[in-house]
């Protein structure tokens, strides 16, 4: 019984949360160039997606237009049958954006959250102490003594505390040190459930290729490559190699410092490997 | 949940700017009290006659308080001035007129109050320090004429609208411009003081006709008055109308002109 309501939920959750942008076309004032052209997508369900792009691809534009922050001169983002750009508060409580540059006021944390939390209703403060933890701050810190790193870090531990079903991360890992950048890994991985999307644009893909849970790749025109990291691994075989014979057959070889990476098609006998995202964005901007 | 309107909301949003900037508006409250006690006491020092002293830090303070009230206008969308605080302001889960309202009551009704508090405050301890310039003064004349009393009531009344007026432009050129609203809103209305009269050739003074100049008001003075007040408030109201629209469509990526 407890499985099968385990199940209903998953299921309405799939069902309920879905992000749908249909022919969105937008170019910023004063300019006649169109950053983001009859671009369409749709996401269902939780995970974790990595939006990857070349630079001016409309990355960071994209997020904003899902965020409701711009509004397309064509097309509409829909976030649960709704205009994301009325910014309504009911929608607005649902997403969540960590922009790549934030601004937080010099205040307690506590006091931060006293008076940020209320806005969010399913936001947790133990959560947001673990996902401190993570970071190795605690809660008792002061946002106007912390460094543009830290405090982007506590941002991100409040963000994901919100517990908003969508929430957008526009390069979190740019301003974080080393290891910093793994305990947000490690923060992201747990904060993920089943109703829980995520989508981070990034450029530093080493920093996430191992915790995504799909790959969208994007120019303006629209999506490149919107595949799960699963599918990507049941057809394909990303190596490093040094060994030119080992590169028969490949769909794409790459010059790397010492070898060569390359993704070669998946044979049954031949092990999983990990997805390169750095060779599969190559592989996808050339193909066409 | 209501999609545009909770009282709930406005007061969190007002909680959450008086206590982000908590520091900042202490620290300019406490410069505006400041400055406006030390000119105070400077001018009474330096006056012959204590009456003369009481009518210049009046005119004085008139003076500040309507400088304080078009920079407090002009700060009322700060948060708009930066990209980073567009997106951490429009990304609070509040509607757009949640946030305007609890920016015009921070900003307007509730500074306007902290602001008129502060210039008393600093006119009654410069009059505790120099008492000669109040009690110079004569007594309250209890047996105005009818006609005098109108004549107070509308200089009252044409203060506060010079004062909220002058405020309400102000934040009308902070919702169009707020990064340096005010000095932005400054030169645009120096400029429109120049273009209107040359475009619009009709004065105030010719409405009333020589009558305004006079102490013997006739109704039909007291009338055209009251519908110049009017139309005053009007404005203002169509003031922060403009405001709030221009706020409600304001997005990330925008024109400030």
């Amino acid at each position: 019984m407890k499985n099968l309501l385990y199940l209903c939920s998953v299921l309405f959750n799939y069902y309920t949360m879905s992000l749908l942008i249909q022919n969105l076309s937008y170019a910023y004032p004063g300019s006649a160039r169109k950053v983001i052209s009859d671009f369409n997508m749709e996401l269902k369900g939780g995970g974790i997606y990595g939006l990857l792009g070349a630079n001016g691809s409309g990355k960071s534009t994209l997020l904003y237009l899902i965020a409701g922050l711009l509004k397309g001169q064509q097309g509409e983002v829909i976030y649960n049958g709704v205009a994301t750009w009325k910014q309504l508060p009911s929608t607005l409580i649902d997403i969540f954006l960590v922009p790549e540059e934030i601004v937080l006021p010099s205040v307690e944390l506590s006091e931060f959250v006293r008076l940020n939390s209320p806005f969010y209703p399913k936001f947790s403060y133990l959560q947001m102490v673990n996902y401190l933890e993570c970071f190795r701050l605690t809660p008792d810190i002061h946002l106007g003594q912390l460094s543009m790193g830290q405090k982007k870090k506590a941002f991100i531990a409040f963000a994901l505390a919100c517990n908003s079903n969508l929430l957008i991360m526009d390069e979190p890992t740019n301003g974080i040190d080393i290891p910093g950048k793994n305990e947000f890994r490690r923060a992201i991985v747990q904060a993920i459930s089943d109703d829980r999307t995520i989508i981070i644009s990034t450029h530093q893909v080493r920093d996430l290729d191992r915790i995504l849970d799909h790959v969208m790749i994007i120019d303006s025109d629209g999506v490149r490559l919107n595949v799960s990291i699963n599918e990507l691994q049941s057809k394909y075989r990303f190596i490093f190699t040094t060994d030119p014979s080992e590169l028969q057959g490949a769909l794409w070889v790459q010059n790397a410092a010492g070898g060569f990476n390359a993704i070669l098609p998946y044979s049954a006998n031949a092990p999983e490997t990990d997805v390169n995202l750095e060779t599969l964005f190559e592989y996808t901007f050339n193909i066409k | 949940m209501s999609h545009s309107f909770s009282l709930n909301r406005v007061k969190l949003l007002t909680q959450k700017y008086l206590c982000e900037n908590r520091r900042s508006l202490q620290m300019h409250l406490g410069v505006y009290f400041g400055i406006l006690l030390l000119v105070n006491l400077l001018i009474l020092k330096s006056v012959i006659y204590p009456r003369d002293g009481f009518f210049a830090i009046f005119f004085m303070d008139l003076f500040f308080l309507s400088f304080a009230m078009v920079i407090s206008g002009s700060r009322v969308f700060e948060y708009f001035s930066t990209k980073q605080k567009r997106i951490a302001q429009l990304m609070v889960p509040a509607s757009r007129t949640e946030k305007f309202v609890s920016q015009m009551f921070i900003c307007i009704i509730l500074g306007n109050i902290i602001l008129f508090a502060a210039t008393f405050l600093a006119g009654f301890i410069s009059s505790l320090l120099f008492p000669s310039c109040v009690s110079c003064l004569p007594p309250v004349n209890h047996d105005m004429t009818s006609t005098e009393v109108t004549l107070l009531i509308e200089i009252i009344i044409g203060t506060l609208l010079y004062l909220i007026g002058g405020q309400a432009l102000y934040v009308l050129g902070s919702a169009l411009w707020p990064r340096k609203a005010f000095f932005k809103t400054f030169v645009a209305l120096m400029v429109l003081q120049i273009i209107v009269p040359l475009l619009i050739p009709f004065r105030i003074f010719d409405f009333f006709g020589s009558s305004i100049y006079s102490y013997n008001h006739s109704d039909n003075t007291t009338l055209q008055i009251a519908i110049v007040e009017g139309v005053v408030f009007l404005f203002i109201l169509g003031l922060y109308a403009l405001a709030w629209w221009r706020i409600n469509t304001t997005r990330l990526m925008q024109k400030f002109y």
